[in-house]
């Protein structure tokens, strides 16, 4: 009986083990999706892959900004009890950069709904607008 | 008969067993009777049947068997899995936000 429990533990481990190697090895590049879902070709994937990298060094630098800007506002909230002119301005800069990188996302992602079939344009833009309108909220959804 | 059994037996007639049962002993005999038989049934079948099962799995071929079986299901479970994480995985990738959030404590 021994002997079939260390077999069930380790056809269970084996099991587990193999599903989580294999989740990794099948992970593909976020595009993958695009391209399943939207039934794009090779020629419109290679479309993809400009708007991808300038939307990502672009956002790259806001997300650099935002950054900064939120340690500021930190510190300077910390370091007062009430809302003074800094702190107040520390508050618009980054609202400003939020406002900047919405508009990064829509114009991207109007940008990838151009690559798309005609009538899958507005299936997309409803699965990514949730990020634009409520950039704070969970993605996973 | 030897004389150990006659010593035996004339010690039994002496015996006089003058020890009092408790008052309620008749009905702790039936209520652990009764305990035994309801609980135990269905645990000892399931116990049973686990126990054959395991020694069922520890022969060689049955156990090489329910580790190829336990491969594919884990290949399958990974490739699926990866597959219904492609959406939520390019929904992040294109989200400066969650990138954003991670890398700061003001929230």
């Amino acid at each position: 009986m021994q002997r079939g429990l260390l077999v069930l533990a380790l056809v269970i481990g084996v099991g587990v083990g193999t599903a989580v190697v294999s989740k990794h090895i099948f992970q593909e590049p976020p595009t993958a999706w695009l391209c399943r879902e939207y039934g794009l070709n090779q020629q419109q994937v290679d479309q993809l892959k400009e708007p991808e990298k300038e939307y990502a060094y672009r956002c790259g630098h806001l997300c650099g900004e935002m950054c900064k800007a939120n340690s500021d506002l930190e510190t300077l909230a910390l370091g007062s009890d009430s809302i003074t002119p800094e702190v107040r301005a520390a508050v618009v800069v980054t609202d400003r950069i939020r406002t900047e990188t919405r508009l990064e996302m829509l114009d991207h992602f109007y940008s990838i709904a151009a690559t798309l079939p005609p009538e899958r344009r507005h299936d997309y833009l409803v699965k990514v607008l949730p990020l634009v309108i409520e950039p704070c909220s969970s993605p996973m959804r | 008969m030897s004389s150990a059994d006659n010593e035996l037996s004339k010690l039994l007639e002496n015996w006089d067993p003058n020890a009092e049962l408790d008052v309620n002993f008749n009905r702790q005999v039936w209520i652990r009777l009764e305990g035994r038989v309801g609980s135990s049934w269905e645990v000892d079948a399931l116990l049973a049947l686990l126990e054959r099962w395991l020694r069922v799995l520890a022969r060689p071929r049955l156990a090489f068997a329910a580790t190829t079986i336990a491969i594919f299901i884990g290949i399958l479970v990974g490739g699926l899995q990866a597959r219904s994480m492609q959406k939520e995985q390019y929904l992040l990738s294109v989200n400066p936000y969650w990138v954003n959030s991670t890398q700061t404590n003001l929230r």
